[in-house]
C-alpha cells in the first residue's frame, strides 16, 4: 500500500543553520506515528515543512501520492493535512463552539455573496458546522464548555479543544505538537485515549511528545530526530534501546540508563523522560 | 440557537457585571420590547429606518409640510421638542453624523472584525467623494471630470474604484501586522490626500466646487426631495444606505466570513493552520470596508457639493477609528453609537454650554476637550469598548453537561502514573532538604 505521507529528503536552512538535513520516512495509512527528539532538534521545524508554513530548502512532501511542497497552509487543509500547536493557540475571544466551527468551515463552501445574501447553503452550512463541532466537542470531552471563550478553559482542555478544532477540518492526517506538555498525569491519561480514539475512527496521527510514557505507550512506530537528522526509526521498543538515542537524549557516557531503558523499566523510563521534563 | 429571546439571558450572557446591577423592574420593562423587536424578523429594519425618519422631522417639524402640503400651514410654526441641535443646524450635524455611521462601520468591518489597524481609511472616503465629483456636472472648468453623467450614475463607481482601492492597498500589504500595516495606511492617505492637494484635474487644495446634487428620477410631485436641493432632506437618502450597509454586515459576521476575519484577528497563524484563506479574507476586509465609504464618499460629495483635500485630514482617521474602539471592536451596534458619540456630542456639548465657557475653555474648544475626557472614562470603564460583540452560544442540555463529568472521572491515574506521581514528589522533598 502506498504510504498515507512520504517525507522524501526534506532540508531547512535558515541561512547558516541547518534546521532539518534529509529528514526521511513515511506514514501509513491508519498508525499512530510518534516524532522524539530533544528540544532543538527540528520536529516543529519538520511540521512547519510538511503543513506549509516554510517550504522547504530541499525534497518534497507527498500527501497521498501528491506533491504537497510549496502550497500554501489552507490548500494543505483542503487537502486534508492538520494539526494543533506546541504553545497553544486558540482563537481566545470566540467562545470553544466557534473555534471548532472555524476548522469545520474549512470543508464550507458559502461564498461572500452567499453569506451578504443568506443562501440556502449558507444556513444548512452553519447548521452542519454546529452540529459537527457539538460532536466533536462531545467527542474531545469538553462539550459542557462549548459556550465558554477559549481564554477561559483550563491548560489541559485547551489542548483537547484544538485538537478537536484540528479534527473539526475532516483531516486524514492530523499532526499533534506536544499535545501531554504540561499535563499532569490524569490528564495525560485521558489524551492518551483521546488519540487512540481519534485512530481508532480512522484518522492518522504524527505525533510529537517529550513524554516518554505517552509517546512509547501510544505509536506503532517511532522516529528519533536529533539535530536535524532521523537518527533512528521503528517499533518503540527497538528505538528505545538503541544507543545512538539514548546518547542523543542523555549524552555520551550514559552507558547505564542504556540498560535501563532496554529492559524497558519504569524507572529508566523517568530517566529518559525527566531532563526534557523540566524545559517544559 | 435559543428561540426565545429574553432581554435579561442576553445581559447576562454579553454584559454580566451590568446585568448584576439592574433591578428586575427595570429589565423586565424593557422586556417586551425587546422581543417584540426579535420575533418580527427583518420588518425590525423598516422599523428602525422608520424610527430614524422621525428624528429629523422631529428637529425640524417644518420638514412634514414639505412632504404633505395640506400639513404646510400646521406644522410651519411648530417647535421643535428636543432642546439641543435643533432646525437646520441640527440637520447638518444629523447628516454628518449619517455618514460617519456608514464611515464607522466600513472600519468596524477591517479594524473591529478582521483586526487589521487601518490609519487612512479617510483616504478611501476621499477616493469616493473625488469620484463622483469627476464623473459629475460641476461647476468651474471641465477640467474637472472625466465623463459628466447624472450624480447618481456614479454611486455604483465610487463605491467600485474605493473597492478597487481597497485590493490595491490590501495585496502588497499582507504580510504586514499591527504596527507596521498602520504605518502604510497613514502613508495610504498621504499620498492620497497629497495627489489631490497637487493634480490639476482636482483643482489642488482650491477643491472642486458647485457638485451636481443627485436627481432621483422621483415623479415631480416630490418636488424639493426629488432633487435633495435642501439639506434637509439628505439624511432621509443616508437612511437606506445605513440599513443595508448594517445589514450586508451583519449578514456577513454571521457566516463563514465573518468567523474567519475573527479567526485572523485573533491569530493569524493559527486561522492559516485551520485552512482559512488568510490572504484573500484580508483583501476581502479590505474590500468591504472601503465599499461603504465609498456610499459615504458619494454622499458627501453631492451633500456638500464641494471637496477640497481639507474635508478629509488624517484627523477623521483617527476619530473614526475612535469611534469604531468606543463602540466595541466587531460589535456593529458598537460602530454605529461610537460615530453618534464622536460626531453628535461635540456639538451637544457646544449647544448645552450656551456660550458659556466649558471647564475655563471658550464653547468651541471646550467642546473637544469634554469629548476627549470622555473618551478617557470609556476606555478606563469599559476598556472593551461600550459594546461587546456578539458571540454564538447554544443551550446545552442538563444531559450533556454532566456527559463531560463522567469522562473526568474514567480518567483515573494508572498505577505506573501514580508510582510516577510520588516518585517526582519524593525527588522534590529530597531536593528542598538537601
Amino acid at each position: 500500500m502506498a504510504p498515507l505521507l512520504k517525507v522524501d529528503h526534506v532540508t531547512m536552512q535558515f541561512g547558516g543553520l541547518r534546521a532539518l538535513g534529509d529528514v526521511d520516512f513515511e506514514i501509513s495509512e491508519g498508525e499512530i506515528f510518534g516524532l522524539i527528539g530533544p528540544n532543538g532538534a527540528g520536529k516543529t521545524t519538520l511540521f512547519n515543512c510538511i503543513t506549509g508554513v516554510y517550504a522547504p530548502t530541499d525534497g518534497k512532501v507527498d500527501f497521498v501520492g501528491e506533491a504537497i511542497t510549496g502550497k500554501r497552509p489552507d490548500q494543505i487543509v483542503a487537502i486534508g493535512i492538520c494539526r494543533t500547536f506546541q504553545q497553544i493557540r486558540l482563537f481566545p475571544n470566540m467562545t470553544a463552539l466557534e473555534n471548532v466551527i472555524v476548522g469545520a468551515d474549512a470543508r464550507h463552501k458559502t461564498s461572500i455573496f452567499g453569506a451578504i445574501l443568506r443562501s440556502r447553503r449558507r444556513k444548512r452550512e452553519e447548521l452542519e458546522g454546529e452540529e459537527t463541532a457539538l460532536s466533536l466537542l462531545d467527542f474531545c470531552g469538553i462539550k459542557r464548555y462549548a459556550n465558554d471563550l477559549g481564554r477561559n478553559l483550563s491548560y489541559g482542555d485547551q489542548r483537547r479543544l484544538e485538537i478537536a478544532r484540528a479534527l473539526a477540518t475532516q483531516p486524514k492526517l492530523v499532526l499533534l505538537d506536544e499535545p501531554a506538555a504540561g499535563m499532569n498525569p490524569v490528564e495525560k491519561n485521558g489524551l492518551r485515549d483521546l488519540v487512540r480514539k481519534i485512530r481508532d475512527n480512522g484518522t492518522t496521527v504524527l505525533l510529537i511528545e517529550h513524554d516518554m510514557k505517552v509517546v512509547m505507550g501510544l505509536s506503532d512506530r517511532v522516529a528519533v530526530l536529533d539535530h536535524g537528522e532521523v537518527i533512528a526509526e521503528g517499533l518503540p521498543e527497538q528505538v528505545q534501546s538503541n544507543p545512538k538515542v539514548i546518547e542523543a537524549y542523555l549524552g555520551s557516557g550514559a552507558g547505564g540508563a542504556a540498560g535501563g531503558a532496554a529492559t524497558g523499566d519504569p524507572e529508566a523510563d523517568d530517566q529518559v523522560a525527566t531532563p526534557t521534563q523540566g524545559e517544559n | 440557537m435559543a428561540t426565545k429571546r429574553d432581554l435579561r439571558t442576553y445581559l447576562n450572557e454579553a454584559y454580566p457585571k451590568t446585568s448584576d446591577r439592574l433591578p428586575d423592574g427595570v429589565v423586565n420593562a424593557f422586556n417586551g420590547p425587546y422581543r417584540a423587536y426579535y420575533a418580527i424578523g427583518y420588518w425590525r429594519y423598516l422599523v428602525a429606518a422608520l424610527l430614524m425618519a422621525t428624528i429629523p422631522i422631529l428637529m425640524e417639524p417644518s420638514i412634514l409640510g414639505d412632504f404633505f402640503p395640506a400639513l404646510e400651514d400646521s406644522v410651519a410654526d411648530l417647535e421643535s421638542p428636543i432642546p439641543y441641535l435643533t432646525g437646520g443646524f441640527g440637520i447638518r450635524v444629523l447628516v454628518m453624523t449619517g455618514i460617519w455611521i456608514l464611515l464607522a462601520l466600513g472600519l468596524s468591518v477591517v479594524v473591529g472584525m478582521a483586526g487589521l489597524l487601518d490609519l487612512g481609511y479617510v483616504a478611501f472616503f476621499m477616493l469616493g467623494a473625488y469620484t463622483t465629483a469627476f464623473m459629475t456636472e460641476s461647476g468651474g472648468a471641465d477640467q474637472f471630470h472625466f465623463v459628466v453623467w447624472p450624480n447618481v450614475a456614479a454611486l455604483p463607481f465610487a463605491i467600485l474604484v474605493c473597492i478597487l482601492a481597497g485590493v490595491a492597498l490590501g495585496i502588497p500589504t499582507l504580510r504586514l501586522r499591527g504596527d507596521y500595516l498602520a504605518i502604510v495606511t497613514l502613508g495610504f492617505h498621504e499620498i492620497v490626500r497629497q495627489s489631490a492637494n497637487n493634480l490639476t484635474i482636482t483643482n489642488g487644495s482650491r477643491g472642486i466646487p458647485g457638485i451636481e446634487r443627485p436627481d432621483l428620477g422621483l415623479p415631480e410631485s416630490w418636488g424639493e426631495f426629488a432633487v435633495l436641493s435642501s439639506h434637509n432632506y439628505w439624511f432621509f437618502l443616508l437612511i437606506p444606505a445605513i440599513i443595508l450597509a448594517v445589514i450586508m454586515i451583519r449578514h456577513l459576521e454571521d457566516s463563514r466570513v465573518g468567523r474567519y476575519w475573527t479567526a485572523i484577528r485573533e491569530d493569524e497563524v493559527a486561522a492559516a493552520a485551520m485552512g482559512v484563506p488568510v490572504v484573500k479574507m484580508k483583501v476581502l476586509a479590505f474590500a468591504i470596508g472601503a465599499s461603504t465609504s465609498g456610499v459615504a464618499g458619494w454622499i458627501f460629495a453631492g451633500y456638500a457639493t464641494f471637496i477640497s483635500p481639507n474635508n478629509f485630514p488624517l484627523l477623521y482617521s483617527i476619530l473614526i477609528l475612535c469611534a469604531v474602539v468606543i463602540g466595541g471592536l466587531g460589535s456593529i451596534s458598537g460602530a454605529v453609537v461610537g460615530a453618534m458619540l464622536v460626531q453628535g456630542l461635540p456639538e451637544v456639548v457646544r449647544e448645552a454650554s450656551g456660550g458659556r465657557t466649558v471647564f475655563g475653555f471658550d464653547p468651541e474648544t471646550g467642546r473637544i476637550a469634554v469629548f476627549g475626557f470622555l473618551l478617557v472614562v470609556v476606555m478606563i470603564f469599559r476598556p472593551g469598548g461600550l459594546f461587546a460583540p456578539k458571540r454564538r452560544r447554544i443551550e446545552l442540555s442538563e444531559a450533556s453537561a454532566a456527559e463531560g463529568v463522567i469522562i473526568d472521572e474514567s480518567a483515573q491515574p494508572s498505577q505506573d502514573e501514580i508510582e510516577f506521581a510520588s516518585s517526582v514528589h519524593e525527588a522534590s522533598q529530597q531536593k528542598e532538604g538537601d
